[in-house]
């Protein structure tokens, strides 16, 4: 299965960004989706104000990167996807 | 009963900095799994894949001898102990820098600011929304600049009067209209932050004149300001070349949105990467887009983009992730090179003169304008021209010619003080342009500027000269092109 990253995947990522309590535990949701076959947490943080982490969302026919927006209180929001 | 500390200060300084460190991150609540260095992990980029052992990894256990010493005094002997600190604070407000030329660096750093965020009071003032740095991330009393207001998004730096250059993914054209560029967003003194500016020192960027980010870790954005900055320098850029190995660097700009901040001790850890070099520069999210000078010229060689953790939790407070010198993974720093080409040189060819002292003169079979017997103008058998062109330097009282491009310019202009020639002449030929609109562009296969579909000025291959000549017409305002005898016009000047 190719997700949309428009449509269902998107606001699966983003459920699961409310869930989680860091970028780890994100990750692990994510790995647990049927149609994910891996997540790779970028080491580095883009410095924006709030900072973004990457996740590398790897599918069976394609992969996205997942901009992660790590808020001041600790939550996290999905920023955007996009090709790498 | 309180616990006796059995540690003195002078033996907690005793200790190896690594031992220090060891303890601190043993009270971090949660340990960062071991993860890779691996930039282009979805194999679309050609960089080698790094790997680089994680900082944390296996260093879980605390060092007995530390456990009874609260952790703010750990923090602060492992300031003390430690030569250079990457990852806390070398940071400076800029009321606290002296040198002469690090404060002319920081002149022209911007900080980007959503536009909801500003306010115009309506008396040539605007306020910016600020929250409290400490509140906000829930700092510990340790940490510096807790008291300071945090706000915008990133940093940038002016390269030209009218360009900031920023981190590509700070800008795009999506919200390139919610951006606000905003000077002055700093410490006046210990306790007063300058949340309060002039509205002349908040821009609005209206065009993206270039955009690179992906390739290969490239991270870069030029935008056009609604209007120059005349008040701000523009900072030099490398145009050419890389910055040497090991080289100091230092950095300006708005960590976790603060009032700007000077940070150095830095150098150049890893030069290998074609489009960015890493630095152990102590820097936060929005240092994205922060110009890092050279140390030995001020020239600026990189853009901040990325980097090592910010905070880590200390109980329930956090605390600035301290790592060693060497350690951590480095800061990546879009290298400038890259954007170039799309930055005027700004070497300007100007040549004052004494208006009063212009006069027609016929030299060799030909008319001419001298001033001290040097000339200014060349005629031809033209001394109707040579005449009209006399009448219009004494009308405006220019005093100065400029030229884009010598010998042969692309582009000839004149000031009068230092500014655009204003007003109209009778008889005058001018063709009037809306310098909002003016462009360089590349069109079939030659370098102009023009306004929309009228091209006003050819400059053949050079890419260069096209920028610096629109650089003028924005930094001047001109809005008229006028000339003396076209076509093949022995006279060209602009005015406002």
């Amino acid at each position: 299965m190719t997700p949309d990253p428009k449509g269902g995947f998107l606001q699966a990522l983003e459920e699961a960004a409310r869930q989680s309590r860091d970028i780890d535990e994100l990750a692990a949701l994510l790995r647990a989706f049927p149609e994910v076959h891996s997540v790779e947490v970028r080491d580095y943080l883009v410095k924006t104000q709030p900072p973004i982490r990457e996740l590398a969302i790897h599918f069976q026919n394609t992969r996205f990167v997942a901009d992660i927006t790590l808020h001041p209180d600790g939550s996290l929001t999905v920023r955007g996807l996009h090709d790498c | 009963m309180a616990k006796i500390n059995p540690i003195t200060q002078e033996e907690l300084r005793a200790f190896d900095s690594e031992l220090l460190l060891q303890e601190l991150r043993s009270r971090a609540p949660k340990k960062a799994k071991p993860i890779t260095r691996e930039f282009q992990a979805c194999g679309c980029d050609d960089t080698p894949t790094v790997v680089a052992k994680h900082l944390r990894e296996g260093e879980t256990a605390g060092v007995p001898e530390l456990e009874t010493v609260p952790t703010g005094e750990l923090i602060e002997a492992l300031r003390d102990v430690q030569k250079v600190i990457y990852g806390t604070d070398d940071r400076l407000d800029m009321y606290e820098v002296t040198d002469a030329a690090h404060r002319a660096s920081a002149d022209g750093v911007v900080m980007l600011v959503n536009a909801g965020s500003i306010t115009a009071n309506n008396n040539g003032t605007s306020t910016i929304a600020t929250q409290n740095f400490g509140t906000a991330y829930n700092l510990c009393p340790t940490e510096r600049f807790r008291h300071q207001p945090i706000t915008g998004f990133c940093s940038g730096f002016l390269v030209d009067p009218s360009l900031v250059a920023t981190a590509a993914h700070c800008v795009e054209n999506a919200n390139l209209a919610n951006v606000r560029f905003v000077f002055g967003f700093q410490m006046r003194d210990a306790t007063t932050a300058e949340t309060t500016v002039p509205t002349s020192e908040v821009y609005r960027g209206i065009r993206i004149i270039g955009r690179a980010i992906g390739n290969q870790g490239t991270d870069w954005c030029i935008v056009q300001l609604d209007r120059p900055v005349l008040n701000h320098r523009h900072v030099r850029i490398r145009r050419s070349g890389q910055i040497p190995n090991n080289a100091g660097v230092y950095v300006i700009g708005h960590p976790v949105g603060l009032p700007k901040k000077w940070a150095g001790g830095a150098v150049v850890r890893d030069n290998t990467p074609a489009r960015y070099f890493v630095a152990n520069l102590d820097t936060y999210g929005g240092n994205s887009g922060s110009p890092v000078f050279n140390a030995a010229t001020h020239d600026v060689e990189g853009i901040l983009v990325r980097g090592e953790t910010d905070f880590v939790f200390n109980g329930n407070c956090r605390v600035s992730n301290v790592v060693p010198a060497n350690g951590g993974r480095g800061e990546d720093c879009t290298r400038v090179a890259e954007f170039a080409s799309l930055v005027p040189p700004n070497q300007h060819d100007f040549i004052p003169f004494n208006p009063a002292k212009a006069k027609v003169v016929h030299r060799n079979g030909r008319w001419k304008i001298e001033v001290d017997g040097m000339w200014l103008l060349d005629f031809g058998s033209s001394k109707a021209e040579a005449q009209q062109a006399l009448k219009i330097i004494k009308h405006y009282k220019m005093n100065t010619q400029c030229f884009v491009g010598r010998p042969g310019p692309s582009m000839e202009f004149y000031l009068v003080n230092g500014q655009a020639p204003s007003g109209a002449m009778a008889g005058e030929d001018a063709i009037s342009f809306n310098p909002a609109n003016v462009q360089a562009q590349y069109i079939n296969g030659r370098w102009k500027v023009v306004d929309g579909n009228h091209w006003i000025m050819d400059f053949d291959q050079s890419e260069a000269e096209a920028r610096q000549a629109l650089s003028y017409i924005l930094r001047y305002g001109f809005r008229f092109i006028c000339f003396v005898g076209r076509p093949g016009p022995s006279m060209t000047y602009f005015r406002i």
